[in-house]
């Protein structure tokens, strides 16, 4: 395809031939070749140029003339024949003297300064600058000042480069920072808005080429050169950004960006560069607990362990197999899954486990669904890179903020077109071409209505033709993204089946071009959990060791439920929590005998536990996870005093106390087993696995989507329940990692109900009340809040808040609600109630 | 010059010397040892013995620490002797003038090799090292006595 291809122009090097590419400015193709140009204000995020800093001045001469001024390579695009000079006297003398005016105001602190090792301008004062300042002048001192909730301000270290401006004003869009005055006097401000939690603020810290901006919490916590890094990936979501885990003195020092251009390129939201608090905290369980009628014990982790496998050896013994279930969340690693279901096979002989959240209502995946993720499913480079984007019902900036904002930029550069359908507006659709509001749990409609208005054949409902007119003109490619609301929706496997219907519809319109269609899974490793967990789908043969799952998640608390079995072992996941259907965990975990939950954190599922044993958290685990796009990468382990526990090592205890006697897994040759078993699993050095990830494809038998035209009838309120419930998953939400840590204790954290301004006012509620949502099952009380991007008739929630879980009141089903206001005193009361409790 | 033959002359002249010393050591202006430990000779100047943590001794900061917890001398040692883990500085608990100290401040003296980088590397001076080179002591277990904490080398008595 002719935007993908590459033009080359040749240049010369201080005499040396090069041949870089013609869309690049000159400074990035000079430093890809290891010349070292100094530069402050350009970075790789930063388009156009700004070209304030004057450091990356360089000669150029085109044909046969020197230009008559240095120019700036940052924003000097190349030409054939251009000759650089970069060593020619007015060049250097042009960096000594600009060197020395940046650093006119600049404090000389660097001892006591956090950026001090990895600080631009204290490297370029080494390779360019003088040695001493002429300066005698007095220095512009102003005090530190606290950014927002993650970062802190100095200003007098500032040195005006104004990237974090252009940060805010090209990238993130929340314009935290801004230039006042001019001339000597310019200083920079920075505006947070309060009562906003922040996404992106904490990019800022990697922005500024100075310590000017630093984190609060690694306040002096070392020095750059101190710190063990260890390679890990976002864990809070799909994307699979690459990060560092640093630690210094067994603790968990920061987080930073581990710049795989091919997934985050740098770009990390604030909970995965912040949520590594909760490891130094003493929250994160070490020991085990056993709880009784009589009250709660704690324990060593090898009594709990013994405690647990002795009581499970005894039910099934009982019972005999399929009398045990067995959950785990989707933060485990693949290595984990497969010790586990080996564990279900061979230890339990039950066949009733289930990996990862519930992506299809509960029931089991279905053939078509998961050959539409295998087959038709796209890179994140390809997304971020296509002409056309197209976001149905997932909020990108809560679910994958790290894609969400590298589409938002391209959109924003007009790279790529993007629509945008959802059930309320959202900030990623600011630059969206089209954004079409539906109502919620009618997004089925909207698919069939949009392949029906592309196919030409059957209805589509008048709202969504301006959307199908743009679908017929995608540009070069297209990708298709959903996310949550399919995953939230009464029947999933339908709707991804007309997704794929869609995506057929659309090429078909296009004549053929390139449209994939993406899903953005819930968790970190919820496409290793798909795997994993359905070995058998994808063509892995049972052997003796595994057992093809009895069905979905549905069937297995059901099966729990009725008394078939008659004990649960979960692995960090608070079912309770987040599962839709609360009625029926309830039922499930009260009518079985034991629950053993292991996890890191304590939550509402591991209090319902008999036995709950302490496993490491996301950072203490190494083990290779699957990413949305089927990148294989691998999580290490930080470098840690506290001693961890992974999944390996827990069955190991259990059954030992089980049978007296366990094979012992590693990581490493769980890895190599699961290689084995399934041979399209990238085969590396487990030790010194490629920090890009490899990505992969399983193998599936590729199955046509069937073709349906009918349109459901539209979902609306009604007379008596008039408001449609949406669950929505935020980015802060009360996952353990967000909990635990403290560095989110003051952000503003979406724990409300929304509900627009025009129905506030019919329900006669204002902002800050308490409001009682209620439905035919039940009812829930909190606080509201006036939001113009609800959609006017629903009303929508945190689908993960222990306070007030929606799923008290949702199920898969659609769930419409009656706003009451709360009595001021009951709520008062209640306040009184959870303040008790919390004492 | 007696090349390659054993001259008595030149056996008796090298005796002498080596009489002269032995008698010299009895209390003669040859004396080159001293009667350790009861008494201990001076070092020259530039000497490098066991370290100190420096105070401010004059000026507004008269009393405060020098040190600004700024792990320089750590990067700097080249046996990673120093654990330096700052913290900051509030206007109730002040340890050293400016917003950072060092909270902790150990070193482990069977590692050094006394090679001065760190009081090199400091930027306040206050890292120093001083004459005394007696460093034995009686414990590896914990505690550790060859850990010098920082209590340890602040204000640390010690000879010239
Ligand atoms: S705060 Fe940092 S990024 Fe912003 S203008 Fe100052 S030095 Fe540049
Ligand atoms: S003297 Fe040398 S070896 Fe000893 S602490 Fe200082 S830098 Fe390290
Ligand atoms: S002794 Fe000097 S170099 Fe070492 S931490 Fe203190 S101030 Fe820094
Ligand atoms: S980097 Fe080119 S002018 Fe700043």
């Amino acid at each position: 395809m002719a935007k993908h291809e590459i033009e080359w122009v040749n240049i010369e090097v201080d005499g040396v031939p090069l041949r870089v590419r013609k869309d690049r400015y000159l400074l990035w193709s000079l430093r890809e070749a290891y010349y070292d140009v100094p530069h402050f204000c350009a970075h790789k995020w930063l388009d156009p140029p700004f070209a304030g800093c004057r450091m990356c001045m360089v000669q150029i001469e085109t044909g046969g003339k020197m230009w008559p001024k240095l120019q700036t390579s940052c924003s000097t695009l190349p030409s054939e024949g251009m000759k650089v000079y970069l060593k020619t006297e007015p060049v250097v003398q042009a960096r000594k003297e600009e060197l020395e005016f940046h650093l006119l105001n600049h404090p000389l602190e660097c001892p006591v300064c956090d950026k001090g090792g990895e600080c631009m301008l204290q490297d370029q004062s080494m390779d360019h600058g003088v040695s001493a300042g002429r300066y005698i002048e007095e220095k512009r001192i102003r005090p530190d000042a606290i950014l927002n909730d993650y970062m802190r301000m100095n200003y007098k270290r500032c040195f005006h480069c104004k990237r974090c401006v252009h940060y805010g004003e090209n990238i993130d869009g929340a314009n935290l920072m801004k230039f006042v005055k001019r001339g000597a006097e310019t200083r920079i401000e920075s505006y947070p808005e309060p009562g906003e939690a922040p996404r992106f603020s904490g990019n800022l810290i990697d922005i500024c080429p100075v310590g000017a901006i630093t984190a609060r919490s690694y306040r002096f916590m070392g020095r750059p050169w101190e710190q063990e890094l260890r390679h890990s990936v976002g864990s809070f979501d799909s994307v699979g950004a690459n990060i560092w885990l640093c630690s210094r003195l067994g603790e968990m020092a920061r987080v930073i960006p581990h710049d795989n251009d091919q997934v985050e390129f740098g770009l990390i939201d604030d909970v995965t560069r912040f949520a590594y608090e909760c490891v130094n905290d003493p929250r994160l369980l070490s020991r085990a607990t056993l709880r009784s009628q009589g009250g709660s014990e704690q324990v060593s982790q090898g009594r709990g362990e013994s405690e647990a496998g002795r009581r499970l050896a005894a039910v099934l013994g009982e019972h005999g197999p399929d009398s045990i279930g067995v959950l785990a969340g989707s933060g485990l690693n693949s290595e984990e899954y497969l010790a586990l279901a080996k564990w279900c096979g061979s230890v339990l002989g039950s066949g009733y486990y289930h990996f990862g959240e519930s992506l299809f209502a509960g029931a089991a995946p279905s053939a078509a669904a998961l050959s539409s993720f295998v087959h038709e499913h796209p890179g994140i480079d390809e997304i971020v890179n296509a002409s056309t984007v197209l976001s149905l019902g997932c909020d990108l900036f809560e679910e994958a903020p790290a894609l969400g904002l590298r589409v938002d930029i391209a959109a924003r550069r007009k790279k790529l077109k993007l629509l945008s359908a959802r059930s309320h507006r959202s900030d990623a659709d600011r630059f969206a071409t089209l954004f079409v509001n539906y109502g919620y749990h009618n997004l089925l409609r909207l698919v069939r209505g949009l392949s029906n208005a592309l196919s030409g054949a059957g209805e589509c409902p008048e709202e969504f033709k301006p959307l199908a007119e743009q679908l017929r003109s995608i540009g070069d490619d297209c990708a298709v993204v959903y996310g949550q609301e399919v995953w939230q929706n009464a029947a999933p496997a339908e709707l991804i089946e007309a997704l794929s219907a869609l995506r057929s519809a659309i090429a078909a319109a296009n004549g053929g071009k390139p449209v994939w269609l993406s899903p953005v899974f819930p968790g970190v490793n919820s496409a290793g959990a798909l795997l994993l967990g359905n070995l058998s789908a994808f063509g892995v043969s049972a052997g003796s060791e595994l057992k093809p799952a009895a069905g979905g998640l549905k069937t297995l608390l059901e099966a729990a439920a009725s008394g078939k079995l008659r004990a649960l072992v979960i692995f960090d996941y608070d079912i309770l929590s987040t599962y839709p259907d609360r009625a029926l965990v309830r039922k499930a975990l009260d009518s079985v005998g034991l629950v053993v939950y292991c996890g890191p954190f304590e939550n509402p599922t591991s209090e319902a536990a008999h036995i709950q044993l302490p496993l490491g958290s996301f950072a203490q685990r190494e083990g290779t996870v699957v990413s949305m796009e089927w990148r294989v990468q691998k999580r290490e382990a930080a470098v840690l005093e506290i001693a961890a526990a992974d999944v390996a090592e827990v069955l190991n205890g259990l059954t030992t106390a089980m049978q007296g006697a366990a094979v012992a897994d590693t990581m490493q040759g769980l890895y190599l087993e699961l290689c084995e078993r399934l041979p399209q699993y990238p085969r590396e050095a487990f030790v010194d696995f490629p920090y890009e990830g490899r990505r992969m494809k399983p193998q599936l038998a590729e199955a046509a989507p069937a073709q349906r035209s009918e349109l459901p009838a539209e979902f609306k309120g009604s007379a008596d329940f008039p408001l449609v419930l949406v669950p929505k998953r935020f980015l802060y939400n009360d996952r353990a990692e967000i909990r635990c840590s403290p560095v989110f204790d003051q952000v503003a954290k979406p724990f409300h109900a929304f509900m627009n301004p025009q129905d506030m006012k019919v329900y006669n509620l204002a902002a800050g009340d308490q409001v009682e949502l209620q439905d035919d099952k039940g009812s829930s009380t909190l606080p509201i809040q006036s939001a113009s991007w609800v959609r006017p008739g629903s009303v929508v929630i945190n689908d993960y808040c222990i306070a007030a879980p929606v799923n008290v009141l949702a199920g898969f089903d659609p769930v419409r609600v009656r706003p009451r206001k709360a009595q001021p005193a009951k709520a008062g009361e209640a306040a009184l109630a959870s303040s008790g409790g919390a004492e | 010059m007696h090349r390659g033959s054993l001259s008595p002359t030149a056996i008796l002249g090298g005796l002498k010397i080596t009489f002269a010393q032995f008698m010299g050591s009895f209390g003669g202006r040859n004396t080159v040892t001293v009667q350790y430990p009861l008494r201990k000779k001076r070092m020259q100047e530039r000497f490098r013995g066991l370290h100190r943590l420096e105070r401010h001794t004059e000026g507004p900061y008269k009393g405060l620490e020098k040190c600004i917890g700024c792990a320089l001398c750590a990067a700097a040692c080249p046996a990673e002797v120093i654990t330096v883990v700052a913290a900051e500085n509030t206007d109730d608990e002040r340890y050293s003038p400016g917003e950072r100290y060092a909270k902790v401040y150990d070193m482990d003296m069977l590692r050094c090799i006394f090679c001065g980088m760190c009081t090199e590397a400091c930027p306040t001076e206050a890292i120093v090292m001083k004459h005394d080179y007696e460093l034995a002591d009686d414990s590896r277990r914990l505690p550790n006595k060859f850990i010098y904490h920082k209590e340890d080398l602040l204000d640390r008595p010690f000879h010239w």
